[in-house]
């Protein structure tokens, strides 16, 4: 045999290699693919709902479904009903805290029946019927009694997914999730109540036990320099929401005469007519503070750079994105007057409104 | 003469002059309940109470109490109250129910439970009717100064149940990147770290405010499940009627303890790097909504995104570099093995 002969013969092998492996890895390729996708490509169950008689967390309560079969011709033997904390296939089924269907039972059904429990655990129940049959009857109710519900105050799926066996398994014929979510039954004493707490003054300690002053002294107003003063707020909740807080009033007025706000944050310029405020420490001119304390709650961008002032009722000018602790934020307010100013007595009053937010 | 009373009357008409006093003070602290939520059947009604307290330990507290509707600020959870006295009544609005008090006077460091009723009439439709309890501190009037007031809000949801009009459409999903101001921005290519968190915009077409749920996977390129988010809208955040919503959930969270010199401590969770692999991924969400005992209403969303840092992508020139100076060693080499055989 010639070399050239042995290099060819060599090539075809290596060719031939190659193509066995790359079918062996289509094969497993496609095998992991139909596995993974066994449920995926079930028909959906339409008109899908969970009602639950008491939705207190922690109850055991009558749990009704209803939806409606969605392949047609194909014999469905069980159905599984299971409960988790994810509606999603590609997520493992966690038990929902507390849920208990074990020892649920089949109180009534309607549409496709001939039903029975044939297994159940924690959070599982799987009916059976005798022999599979092609569902005819939409919609189909299946009503379930005794459903301890999840004691924890939250969201809750029930995948739901019919099968040709009646036993549970195979591949699903229908599948869909319901969501529903338990509520807060009766308070108990040791739980602490969402509160949000609130205060403003002129000067704040570390909480709200001293907040009494409402009243800021602005000095006298004139051309040649700015007027400014600050005040103190102090915002906390346990909410997990969080918090926002707006400033609602007006610039300052004397009857029909006005120092115009500033729309936009701007720098303080005397001899130009100019109210405004901001929420950070500041040195033109020399007032405010930093926000303090370990609480999240934080000036929005509009109040949030110094020497840059600004105002307009309904702005929020604080937010707290989750439950926050005690954090004190200082308002610092400067007025510039030009020299056509009407003279008078000028005044201007500040809401502070501190909301939860949703 | 006339010159001194010329310069007095200036003195005294000088633009406003300011004096402090201390007008008979009031505490200017409130703590309350932040937010309600009832269920109560067409032709029924709920009797309930709303906590408020006195923050200040020295002085009384004087609040006025009034309903106001509110509506959102913008895609966050902020609301906005309508404070005007001729604001319209909006047709969420829980005004026509409720029955309050209008005023409370509290002791310094005390609290009062106050009574609430909400009564929805037996005609009523299925839908979530919402409005704001506001609580003002009231403080002296005083003229020539900048009063400033404390007030809060305690949120009143109130849901009628029944067939109701549940509609909310995904206007926008992805990969997200916050700023510190509540803001941020989505995107699909990503050169410096891993995305950390995702988000998706819903609008509220119906009738009803909704608490969407799900959950979201993050799968590779080659189609595998890299990271699994059980929980798309982890604080439970609402979309009211009318609005578009943002809502923002970290692909891996953690919770941060920060300790104040004080000792006070505060927790805050924060999204981690998820730590991905360079490569395209894409994300599917699968979010829930629905009253109870109604149809069980879902939306499911898919977004790409590229994930390339830099290093990525200088490994990968490094990488063309060597496969380029490689071929051109063999083709080198086999071209002179070729010169020689011709010889």
């Amino acid at each position: 045999m010639t070399d050239s002969t042995k290099r060819v013969k060599g090539r075809i092998r290596i060719v031939f290699r190659t193509a066995r492996l790359f079918v062996m890895m289509s094969v497993l390729a496609t095998g992991y693919a139909m596995t993974s996708t066994l449920i995926a490509h079930a028909e959906q169950l339409g008109s899908r709902s969970l009602r639950i008689e008491s939705s207190v967390a922690g109850t055991s309560t009558r749990h009704t479904f209803t939806f409606s079969y969605g392949a047609a011709g194909t014999n469905v033997g069980s159905i599984v009903f299971e409960y988790c904390t994810s509606p999603l296939l590609e997520i493992a089924c966690d038990v929902p805290a507390g849920l208990n269907a074990s020892t649920a039972s089949l109180a009534e059904q309607s549409g496709e029946t001939g039903f029975f429990v044939y297994d159940q655990q924690p959070n599982k129940i799987i009916l059976s019927r005798t022999a599979a049959t092609s569902p005819i009857a939409n919609p189909s109710q299946y009503v379930f009694d005794g459903v301890v519900n999840p004691t924890v105050q939250d969201s809750f799926f029930v995948r739901i997914s019919t099968h040709e066996n009646t036993d549970g398994t195979g591949t699903a014929v229908d599948f869909g999730a319901v969501a529903n979510a338990t509520t807060q039954g009766v308070i108990i004493s040791s739980e602490v109540p969402p509160i949000l707490k609130f205060c403003v003054g002129l000067e704040l300690g570390d909480d709200c036990t001293a907040a009494n002053d409402s009243v800021i002294d602005l000095g006298d107003l004139n051309t040649s320099r700015v007027s400014h003063g600050s005040s103190q707020m102090i915002a906390a909740t346990n909410a997990e929401f969080g918090l926002a807080i707006a400033v609602y009033g007006t610039t300052m007025t004397s009857g029909n005469n006005v120092i115009p706000a500033l729309a936009t944050p701007t720098v303080s310029a005397p001899g130009n007519a100019q109210f405004g405020l901001n929420l950070r420490d500041n040195s033109n001119p020399n007032t405010g503070l930093e926000p303090s304390g370990v609480g999240l709650t934080n000036p929005t961008a509009t109040y949030d750079t110094p020497n840059r002032y600004a105002f307009s009722s309904g702005d929020v000018v604080a937010t707290s994105p989750a439950a926050t602790d005690t954090r004190k934020l200082t308002s610092s307010y400067i007025v510039n007057i030009s020299s056509n100013q009407a003279p008078g007595i000028y005044t201007a009053t500040m809401t502070y409104i501190c909301t939860a937010t949703f | 003469m006339r010159k001194i009373a010329r310069v007095m009357s200036l003195l005294i008409a000088a633009v406003t002059l300011f004096t402090v006093t201390s007008a008979h003070a009031q505490s200017n602290g409130l703590g309350v309940s932040p937010r309600r939520d009832f269920t109560v059947q067409s032709g029924k009604s709920v009797s309930d109470t709303l906590y408020v307290s006195n923050l200040s330990l020295n002085q009384e507290l004087q609040v006025n109490i009034r309903l106001v509707d509110f509506s959102a600020a913008n895609e966050t959870g902020t609301p906005a109250l309508h404070l005007a006295d001729n604001a319209p009544q909006t047709p969420w609005s829980l005004k026509p129910f409720v029955k309050l008090q209008n005023s409370v006077r509290i002791g310094a460091g005390k609290s009062v439970n106050i009574p609430i009723t909400v009564t929805v009439p037996a005609n009523q439709g299925a839908g979530s009717y919402y409005s704001a309890v506001e609580y003002t501190a009231q403080n002296p009037e005083t003229k020539e100064k900048v009063n400033i007031s404390a007030s809060t809000a305690s949120l009143l949801f109130v849901t009628v149940p029944g067939e109701a009009n549940e509609k909310l459409r995904m206007k926008q999903f992805g990969a997200f990147e916050s700023d510190k101001n509540d803001g941020g921005s989505f995107k699909n290519f990503f050169l410096g770290g891993a995305p950390k968190e995702f988000a998706y915009r819903l609008q509220n077409e119906g009738s009803i405010a909704e608490q969407p749920s799900g959950s979201m996977v993050i799968k590779n390129m080659f189609g595998r499940t890299v990271k699994e988010v059980e929980d798309v809208n982890i604080k439970k955040q609402l979309v009211l009627i009318g609005q578009t919503r943002r809502i923002q959930a970290c692909v891996k969270s953690s919770v941060l303890t920060s300790k104040a010199p004080t000792g006070q401590e505060t927790k805050q969770t924060v999204c981690d790097d998820p730590g991905l692999l360079p490569g395209r991924y894409t994300a599917q969400v699968a979010l829930y909504y629905g009253l109870n005992g109604n149809n069980s209403q879902e939306i499911l969303a898919t977004a790409s995104f590229w994930y390339l840092p830099w290093w990525s992508i200088v490994g990968l020139g490094i990488v063309i570099l060597l496969i380029i100076g490689l071929v051109w060693l063999i083709r080198r080499a086999v071209s002179g093995k070729h010169r020689r055989y011709r010889r």
